[in-house]
């Protein structure tokens, strides 16, 4: 492992060796309430066998959510052990207002978010030529190709791989809010909370990143490959948009 | 983007667009595309949002646009799912015990 985070030399001393490598995301009953205050309880008295639960148990979502956000293996197995380590460092602030799994996606989401940051990653970048284009009065001048054959024309696995790689083609700014919003499910708000910008901005680099992804996609799922992608207008920008904060 | 594109779901920009329509402008496709997600969110008002529906209904690039919109946000969500992708949420041994030793290791200077 290359990674400075991650340094155990082996069978940590006090706590039971996971063999974990089959790990998908849980699919185990959602606790109840009390099964909740019990396990943060145990938590907050440093409670090694709870921290192992909870890494058991949540690892895997968290790290599937890390893989998503950073394409980078080694930055998201490290996000994920900071979001563990802040997380346990914080159990006395946890309030029981949601899932402790809830408070930890949270969390993970907000390691990623800190990752891509210093990496200067979520610098704003145009969206020029991944978004339509139409004639000067605002017109699309040809159809634009319908993508109804696409469940049969494509294998699915296949499919999914070709969206996978063109949301991977999307400028980082718009990639993070597609992830949040439509893959992630959180809300504007929360989104926004996340990015440290407005709910307004969010939604306009939404819909942007939207545009630019059905862009990507459209040679490979349209009916009719061979025709001209539609809208085949496109007006040069005479200069650069003006956007809105964080847009 | 094409020039003196407004940013959509601005109070500003969808405040200009109605002044426009009101003013007896038409409704055109980059105002159709541009607003598309606060039409669909149900957040524009009832007097453009029929305008909306009227220019959806004879407008065959738009209505295929809106499809192709529509199926971009189910493929994103169909594909990025753990189901889809198993190996997503795999996670080896060595983070976890890595993971272990770190607040074990933290807990001790603590």
């Amino acid at each position: 492992m290359s990674s400075v985070l991650r340094t155990a030399p082996g069978p940590v001393p006090g706590a039971t060796v996971f063999a974990l490598s089959e790990n998908t995301p849980s699919s185990q009953p959602a606790p109840t309430a009390a099964d909740e205050r019990e396990l943060v309880e145990r938590l907050r008295r440093g409670d090694n066998a709870a921290y192992e639960q909870v890494v058991r148990d949540n690892g895997p979502r968290m790290l599937a959510v890390a893989r998503r956000i950073l394409t980078d293996e080694s930055d998201a197995q490290d996000a994920v052990q900071e979001a563990f380590l802040s997380a346990f460092r914080n159990i006395a602030k946890f309030e029981g207002g949601s899932l402790v799994s809830t408070w930890l996606h949270r969390i993970t989401v907000n390691a990623c978010l800190m990752r891509l940051r210093k990496k200067r990653r979520l610098d704003e970048v145009s969206l020029e030529g991944m978004l339509p284009g139409f004639s000067p009065d605002g017109y699309v001048t040809k159809p634009t190709d319908t993508w109804t054959d696409r469940p049969t024309s494509m294998e699915q696995a296949e499919l999914r791989a070709t969206v996978r790689t063109a949301i991977d083609k999307l400028p980082e700014h718009y990639r993070i809010v597609l992830i949040l919003r439509d893959i992630e499910g959180m809300d504007t708000a929360q989104t926004a909370s996340l990015l440290e910008t407005t709910e307004a901005a969010v939604k306009i680099r939404l819909h942007r990143a939207r545009q630019a992804l059905r862009e990507l996609l459209d040679p490979s799922l349209r009916d009719h490959p061979d025709a001209p992608a539609a809208p085949s207008v496109r007006v040069p920008a005479s200069k650069p948009r003006s956007q809105s904060p964080g847009a | 983007m094409s020039r003196g594109s407004p940013d959509p779901q601005s109070a500003q920009s969808t405040a200009d667009m109605l002044a426009r329509l009101k003013a007896g402008d038409k409704l055109c496709c980059r105002d159709f595309s541009e607003f598309l997600m606060a039409y669909l969110d149900g957040e524009l008002g009832c007097d453009v949002a029929c305008r909306f529906d009227q220019h959806l209904a004879k407008c065959p690039p738009c209505k295929t646009y809106v499809e192709t919109y529509r199926a971009t946000v189910q493929l994103a969500k169909e594909s990025c799912c753990p189901k889809a992708n198993p190996q997503l949420g795999k996670m080896p041994a060595e983070l976890v015990n890595a993971i272990l030793h770190a607040v074990t290791s933290e807990k001790k200077c603590q």
